[in-house]
């Protein structure tokens, strides 16, 4: 997983899970201390009645002393009007919630002596402080006080659910903010982190451009601190690879100088001996010369394989073509082989590297003029499709079965049917001056059918 | 002919003296680059063969140190570096060709006289194949046992067809050789001088490439000797 990905999810988790954590604690914080304003506002009510009742009961006897409880306890029109959502009730009447309160009083002696319609009344003998109860169908908050001095027990009574509702509204709008904002929260985490990463993301860019001809170190300046260490890791790496890279064109040019100064000694001694007794040494200066050419391959492969000398250059890929297949074509005028150019290219100024563009040409000429037999034609056809410049080169040899195809581009490899004196590294060699641009060999069959080879290069050139 | 070899690969110098003293050329031969430079400086040679990879002083050293000293002596590179760029150094250094190791001999001899010639100030200049032999000063052509005087064109064509015989050159070298580098790009004048120059020499003498260029065949040139 992604350190963007992973730190993004770890960060959005956390928050969440502390968001919630506050929700549910900011929830029940504020639920209990509205219980507490609630259970005070009870005994507040209960206090108020006592009062009341404290005054009426000494003059009064019990029935006019409820009546007159029932009628400063009456509740005011509207309450009950289920459609009406506003709470408060119009004209400063009171509050709907009103109804929700009720009280009960009783005698001494724990008779009953009044009791609001919504609570029924109680048999058991009260008893003081905050109580439960549940009457016609609600759960019901009480508080039960003893008046001292007329003996009577008052008890004022609060609906549970109303109570509840109050509070889980009060809390629930707390909490509401938090919850809508966290979305938000969220992605902004999400979008911080990726912007924090950028420079990571921005340390990629060189290292992909990077190709064994081309390396340069990183700026450890531009990396961030906690990527100094990686950073300056990569690019001591770097500088190993760049060292081992240079000590192998160092091999290349010495092997070079190594071998070709005892094989000019061996072919120039040949050639001195032949000259005594002709002919008798034609077989073992073709051998030099065979031998000479592979050195000279594989000493090209290395070079190439360290990557193209130098910046491509601007040239005329016609030119470029024509003269690399003039190169070989006295072998061709030599073997009877019929060899054919069509440049059909309407731009042939190319940013390439024209010495490998030529030897990739002489190559698979070579090649081609090679494995046909004499009589036969090999045709170079050089045009433009779409981005890229394509040489397609058909020979009359014995072709290569579709199978043995990709086979046939690797080092070394020589196929059965192909009988001829290269050591295989022709295509290998092609192969890879194409890819040095970008660019690819496609094996094929001919069009017209007939035994053959079709190499198609293509090669996705820059145009001016 | 006096001729230096600098070599420092003894196996390959005695087999090159070997070959160049059966010419009746004098030839010595150093195999350190600091000699060499001093031995070019203060001695008459008519040539120099160089090789690049020396002990005490590299080839290249050795040639822009007897240049700078003013020293017009000949100088042809032979060495192991094959490299384009190593290639146009030695030239731009004042060598005066250069050839990659392994080499056959008749092609280093071949360009030991073009480069003596040209440093005698070519007392003769002419080219010859096969029953071919072109004088450049007065643009003549001997045929087996005629001279005609080419018209210009022909006689560039056919000047730089001799002095590269069995390598094909290219319609644009052709055509460079013709106008310079500002020619028109189509134009069938070149076939039409291809065309004239064959009915003078012979068919088969210059071979076409299509879509490349032309050669001139020096088998070719000498088999029409033989039948004329």
């Amino acid at each position: 997983m992604s350190l963007t990905r992973k730190l993004s999810l770890t960060v959005a988790l956390l928050t969440l899970f502390l968001a919630l954590v506050a929700a549910v604690w900011s929830y029940l914080g504020s639920n209990h201390e509205l219980e507490e304003v609630f259970d005070a506002e009870l005994a507040q009510s209960a206090r108020i009645v006592q009062g009341l009742v404290h005054h009426l009961s000494h003059d009064q006897p019990l029935g006019q002393l409820k009546d007159a409880l029932e009628d400063s306890l009456q509740l005011p029109p509207g309450v009950d009007d289920p459609d009406d959502d506003d709470e408060a009730l119009p004209n400063q009447l009171g509050h709907k919630y009103e109804k929700k309160i009720a009280f009960q009083i009783w005698a001494k002696d724990s008779t009953p002596l009044l009791s609001s319609p919504a609570l029924t009344e109680q048999s058991d003998r009260p008893s003081p402080g905050y109580a439960w109860a549940e009457s016609g169908g609600y759960q019901w908050r009480t508080f039960t006080l003893r008046d001292p001095e007329t003996g009577l027990w008052i008890l004022s009574g609060q609906r549970e659910d109303i109570r509840s509702e109050l509070s889980g509204e009060l809390a629930m709008s707390n909490v509401l903010p938090l919850l809508i904002v966290l979305p938000v929260l969220l992605v902004l985490v999400v979008l911080a982190i990726r912007w924090t990463f950028r420079p990571l993301r921005q340390l990629e860019r060189p290292i992909r451009n990077m190709a064994p001809e081309r390396i340069h170190h990183l700026d450890e300046k531009q990396a961030p601190p906690e990527v100094h260490g990686l950073v300056s890791a990569v690019n001591g790496l770097l500088r190993r690879l760049d060292q081992a890279l240079e000590r192998e064109r160092q091999f290349s040019a010495d092997a070079a100088h190594e071998l070709r100064t005892p094989l000019a000694a061996l072919r120039l001694n040949l050639e001195e001996a032949s000259e005594k007794s002709p002919g008798q040494f034609a077989d073992l200066l073709a051998s030099v010369d065979r031998m000479n050419h592979l050195v000279e391959q594989m000493l090209l492969l290395s070079r190439i394989d360290a990557g193209a000398p130098g910046e491509p250059q601007l040239d005329s890929i016609s030119d470029i073509v024509a003269q690399a297949v003039a190169d070989v074509a006295p072998v061709a005028l030599r073997d009877n082989v019929e060899l054919i150019l069509d440049d059909r290219v309407d731009s042939d100024r190319v940013l390439c590297h024209s010495a490998l563009i030529a030897t990739l040409v002489r190559s698979l000429t070579a090649n081609a003029i090679q494995y046909s037999p004499a009589g036969s034609e090999v045709t170079l056809q050089l045009t433009e499709k779409g981005a890229d410049t394509c040489l397609r080169i058909c020979d009359s040899g014995p072709g290569i079965a579709p199978e043995a195809r990709e086979r046939a581009l690797q080092r070394f490899v020589r196929l059965d049917q192909r009988q001829g004196s290269g050591a295989g590294l022709g295509l290998a060699i092609a192969n890879r001056i194409a890819e040095l641009h970008g660019g690819r060999l496609v094996l094929e069959d001919r069009d017209d059918g007939r035994p053959g080879l079709c190499v198609r290069v293509m090669l996705p050139l820059t145009r001016l | 002919m006096r001729i230096l070899l600098v070599e420092d690969d003894h196996h390959l110098a005695r087999t090159m003296l070997g070959m160049l003293r059966e010419h009746h050329d004098t030839v010595d031969w150093i195999d350190d680059g600091q000699k060499a430079a001093n031995a070019i400086a203060d001695e008459h040679f008519d040539l120099v063969l160089l090789d690049l990879t020396l002990p005490r002083k590299d080839g290249l050293d050795v040639l822009k140190d007897v240049r700078k000293r003013g020293v017009p002596t000949p100088i042809i590179i032979l060495t192991a570096r094959g490299d384009m760029d190593e290639k146009l150094t030695g030239l731009d250094a004042g060598a005066d060709d250069y050839m990659t190791k392994p080499f056959v001999m008749a092609e280093l001899k071949a360009r030991i006289r073009a480069v003596t010639r040209r440093a005698e100030g070519k007392a003769d200049s002419s080219l010859v194949v096969g029953h071919l032999k072109l004088n450049p000063e007065h643009g003549q052509l001997f045929l087996a046992d005629s001279a005609v005087t080419l018209p210009r064109a022909e006689f560039q064509i056919l000047h730089y067809l001799m002095r590269h015989p069995d390598q094909v050159a290219t319609r644009r070298r052709l055509e460079d050789q013709l106008y310079g580098w500002d020619h028109g790009a189509e134009s069938n004048a070149l076939e039409v001088h291809i065309h004239h120059l064959r009915r003078r020499i012979g068919k088969t003498l210059i071979r076409t490439v299509r879509g490349v260029g032309y050669m001139l065949d020096s088998n070719e040139a000498r088999n029409a000797d033989a039948v004329s």
